[in-house]
Parts: C-alpha cells; sequence; structure tokens
C-alpha cells in the first residue's frame, strides 16, 4: 500500500516536471519567436520608409502623403551626425543609415500621417533634392512679413481641404502669437520668417514661450528664426517658459536666394542646427562630385569651339580668371571647405552667381549652354 | 542488490518510448520549422533585392551626375546627358580603370557613390538610331553574387554638339543590374 502510494506520488512528480519543461520549452520558443517577429517587423518597417524616402526624394516638388496606419502608435525618429544621418522607430533596434542623401526633418514623428516634399538644391546647377519630412501632427506657426513668408506659406500649406500640404497656420501679431495652443499636435514649431520675433537681443515680447505651449514638454517646442535678409538661421528650444536659443552664432544659408530656396526652406524644416548642418554637409559633398562632372563637359565643349567663329564661346569656357571652368575648379576647392567647417561656405555662393552668369552669357551668345 | 520487476521494466521502456516519440516530434516539428523559416528567409532576400533594384533604378534616373538640364528650367526627366557621359568614359579611361571610373576615384569618393548606388552594374546602351556599343557607367558588381535583379528603363540620349544649332535626342535605355 505504502508503496503504491510512493508510486503514484513518484508518477506525479514527474508528469509535472515533464509538463514544466514542456511548457517551459514552448514559453521558449514563443519569446524568441515574439523578439524575432519585433526584430523583423522593425526592419521591415525601416525599409518601408527608406523606400518611401527614396521616392519621395526624387519627386521633385511634390508633397506626398504617406498614411502610417498601425504605425501611428510607433516613433519615428531621425538625427545626423558627423555626415552620417540615421532614422529608425523607437524601441525597436532596427535602423538605416545614410551618408548621401539629405533629409530635413523633426527629432521625433508621431502621426498617423507623414508629410513628405522635396526641392532642388541648385548652385546653380542642380546638386541634389533636399527632402523634407514632417507629419500631420506637427504644426508650424508661421510669423513675419513680407515676400518670403507668403511664398513659403503657399508654397507649405494647403490651399484647400483636399490639398496636400504641411500643417501651416500664419500669425501676424503678439495677440495671435500668445493665443497658439498645441492642439493635438504632438509637436509645434514657430517660423520666425523675418527675424522680428525671436531675436532676444531686440525684442522682450519673443522672449516668452506661447502661454498655451508651456505645459507641452520642451523636447515638443521649438523654434527657428531667419534674419531679415534671410542669410542667416537660428534655432530656438523651449525651456520652460523661455525660449532659448541653440546657436550662438549664426548658421549661414548657402544659396542663390532664389524663389522655393531649397537650403532656406530646409532650414524651417531641420531639427536643429545640428541636423541643418549635418544634412547640408551632405550637400556640399555631392556638389564636388557633380561640379567635376560639369567641369569635364566644360572642358569637352571648350575644345569643340576650336574655330574663329567659336572664339567667344571657348573664352566663356575656358581660358580667362573668370571663365566658366575655372570657376568650377574653384566651387570644388571651396565645397570642400564648406564640408569641413560651414562657416567657409560664404564664397560658394560668390562662385555660384558667377558661374549662373557666365552660363546666361553663353545662351546669350548662341553657344551650346553648360546646364 | 534488489533486480527491477518486469512490471518495473515494462514501465521503464513505457517511459523511455515515451520520451523518445516527444523527441522524435520536437525534432520534425524543428526540422519543418527550419525549412519554413528558410523558405521565407529566402522570399524575403528576393524581395529585399527587388526593392533595392528599384530604388537604385530610381536614383540612377535622377543623378544630377546624368540629368539633363535646360537652363534654370525644370530638369528633363528620363534623359541622359551625353556629354556627361561622355565625361564618365574619359575619366574611366584615364584611370585605367574601365568601368565606372569617375565614380570609384579614390577610396572617399567610392565609399559615397557605394551608398547611393551599392552592388549594382549601371549600363547605358544606345538602339535608335544605331545600336551602339554599351557604355558601363558604374561597374562594382559582387563578385561572388549569388542572385541578380536586372530593371530596364527607357531614356533619351541628349547630345549638343557647339556647330548644332539644336540639341538632338537618341533613345536607349540604361539597363541597372543589383547584386547580392
Amino acid at each position: 500500500m505504502v508503496k503504491g502510494q510512493v508510486a503514484i506520488t513518484f508518477n506525479w512528480i514527474y508528469i509535472l516536471i515533464a509538463g514544466v519543461v514542456i511548457l517551459l520549452f514552448f514559453f521558449f520558443i514563443v519569446a524568441k519567436q515574439k523578439e524575432i517577429s519585433e526584430e523583423k517587423l522593425g526592419a521591415d518597417l525601416v525599409r518601408t520608409m527608406k523606400s518611401i524616402f527614396t521616392a519621395a526624394g526624387v519627386s521633385e516638388k511634390t508633397k506626398n502623403e504617406i498614411d502610417t496606419g498601425s504605425l501611428a502608435d510607433y516613433t519615428l525618429f531621425f538625427n545626423c551626425e558627423d555626415g552620417r544621418s540615421e532614422f529608425g522607430f523607437l524601441g525597436t533596434s532596427a535602423r538605416d543609415e545614410d551618408r548621401v542623401n539629405p533629409l530635413f526633418s523633426p527629432a521625433e514623428i508621431k502621426a498617423p500621417k507623414l508629410i513628405t516634399w522635396s526641392l532642388p538644391y541648385k548652385l546653380p546647377f542642380k546638386v541634389a533634392d533636399l527632402l523634407y519630412v514632417s507629419s500631420s501632427t506637427t504644426k508650424y506657426f508661421a510669423w513675419g512679413q513680407g515676400e518670403f513668408r507668403d511664398e513659403f506659406v503657399n508654397a507649405a500649406k494647403a490651399a484647400t481641404k483636399n490639398d496636400l500640404g504641411f500643417n501651416v497656420k500664419e500669425i501676424s501679431n503678439f495677440e495671435e502669437y500668445n493665443e497658439v495652443t498645441p492642439q493635438l499636435n504632438f509637436q509645434v514649431r514657430i517660423l520666425d520668417l523675418d527675424g522680428s520675433l525671436l531675436r532676444l537681443d531686440r525684442l522682450k515680447e519673443g522672449e516668452l514661450v506661447p502661454p498655451g505651449l508651456k505645459k507641452m514638454a520642451d523636447t515638443a517646442v521649438t523654434a527657428v528664426s531667419l534674419d531679415l535678409d534671410g542669410h542667416n538661421v537660428f534655432y530656438f528650444q523651449k525651456e520652460g517658459d523661455h525660449w532659448k536659443q541653440s546657436n550662438r552664432n549664426p548658421i549661414p544659408i548657402v544659396s542663390l536666394g532664389e524663389e522655393r530656396d531649397a537650403a532656406k526652406y530646409a532650414a524651417l524644416f531641420a531639427a536643429d542646427e545640428g541636423s541643418y548642418e549635418c544634412n547640408m554637409k551632405k550637400a556640399f559633398r555631392r556638389l564636388q562630385y557633380v561640379a567635376a562632372v560639369y567641369e569635364g563637359k566644360a572642358q569637352q565643349l571648350s575644345e569643340g569651339y576650336q574655330d574663329i567663329s567659336g572664339q567667344i564661346c571657348r573664352g566663356l569656357l575656358s581660358g580667362s580668371a573668370d571663365s566658366i571652368q575655372i570657376l568650377l575648379s574653384q566651387l570644388q576647392a571651396t565645397a570642400v571647405g564648406c564640408e569641413q567647417q560651414p562657416g567657409r561656405c560664404a564664397d560658394l555662393v560668390e562662385i555660384a552667381w558667377r558661374l549662373k552668369q557666365q552660363n546666361e552669357q553663353l545662351n546669350l551668345e548662341d553657344c551650346v549652354t553648360l546646364y | 542488490m534488489k533486480h527491477p520487476t518486469r512490471k518495473g521494466q515494462a514501465q521503464m521502456t513505457e517511459t523511455i518510448a515515451i520520451i523518445f516519440i516527444f523527441f522524435v516530434l520536437v525534432l520534425f516539428g524543428l526540422l519543418f520549422y527550419s525549412r519554413y523559416q528558410k523558405v521565407s528567409l529566402q522570399q524575403e532576400a528576393e524581395e529585399i533585392l527587388a526593392t533595392k533594384a528599384m530604388e537604385i533604378t530610381v536614383r540612377t534616373l535622377f543623378l544630377p551626375e546624368l540629368l539633363c538640364t535646360k537652363g534654370e528650367a525644370e530638369p528633363e526627366e528620363n534623359c541622359v546627358d551625353m556629354a556627361k557621359v561622355e565625361v564618365l568614359k574619359e575619366r574611366s579611361e584615364e584611370d585605367g580603370t574601365k568601368y565606372g571610373g569617375f565614380f570609384r576615384e579614390g577610396k572617399r569618393k567610392e565609399a559615397y557613390y557605394f551608398d547611393l548606388l551599392s552592388n549594382s552594374r549601371i549600363t547605358l546602351q544606345e538602339v535608335f538610331p544605331e545600336a551602339e556599343e554599351p557604355i558601363v557607367l558604374y561597374d562594382n558588381a559582387k563578385k561572388d553574387w549569388t542572385k541578380m535583379e536586372p530593371t530596364y528603363f527607357v531614356v533619351s540620349l541628349k547630345d549638343w554638339e557647339p556647330d548644332w544649332p539644336e540639341p538632338r535626342y537618341r533613345f536607349g535605355y540604361l539597363k541597372v543590374e543589383v547584386y547580392s
């Protein structure tokens, strides 16, 4: 009897241990599988986003709205350091690195809709497409007067309800500024498009963050200010109820300052000064390579104008100190310096202007143009 | 020493048999699962390659190093500037690097264009008015590649010589082969 009881008890203990071991084995497999699925999902999402950004990058001047669907619960992050940017989803290890394509966006996006837009960066020929990424929950408040504000607001925001566009609202006085509220947005950015609002040294009223934004997290409220002539940019971050200027020295906008100025628009969409400079570096690097191709083209064209009738064209293309070929080699050399030290970019604009004029001159003289 | 009883032996054999069958079943499960995983990984690799091929083709079509321009106007889409192609060809010949020399001048530049065009081979083939020898613009094919995804894209080829009043257009295609 006692022996039988022991046998039964032993059998049950045996079954229990075996059952637990089997259960643990399956729990382990399920947990591992879950981990793998999450990793795979993260990688799939990043790959999908990369394809979207590639397509959006080349869809020049076209705004695209991308429904994120179930991704709306994930936070997409972007950062850029040393000319290398990366993006991914917070909470997953999947990342995508990029050293080539300039992308300007908030540091984080969490939204049911992504909005992408790209503009060609020209110095004076097209160097690269600058891609801007934002979202339906990133609200921009545009402050300022003048042509650029009208141009930016009209270009960026949706003209009608059915149009695609960024979430932009104009504010034109301090009353409207003080009434700014986050509504249901994930983040807010104030765009001071003529430098009259947020230069701390100039305007006391601009020191304070709009009262309606005080409760938002500091990281979710940023501002960017262009100086009066639009050649420099300053970034601000909310710190309690005040604005804190992130960059003490102005960051130059390297562009020809024409309509739909890609570099200036990029400054408005970039998360901060580091991200702006880092992504612009990619464009300056590309400029060196594209200019090298144009230099070769100028050489070829110049060789084609060997007879007397082609003397003017040849003169514009090569030979003189202000010829296109010389300007192109100066452009390359300056772009190298500019990539290393953004403060050394001022000459780029001057050289690009002269190149543009020489190209127009080629056109006037009935020569084959460079670009 | 006490010898095991027949009943005990039978129970032991039964237990071993059950454990054996259990592990055989688990093994079958694992085998089946690993097979399934292998097939799905292969499918995924193919999908990734196809996506990558499409991305590289799109990037190639819009490369400012190749694209036709029209002054301040919009660039001409799906058009390759043959003057730029000539520059790329010349650079390749000068460097002795037969193919894609421009894109692979120096380690820094090579790494840059590798980030952009990866392990691919980009060829430009003129077909009209005359079928010319294909021009290899970039060649960074993997030596030990296992899969290759070719993509073709019809393009116009713009040429403009100093003694022509207007540019002339020919037709051809870009072949982008992406390797994995």
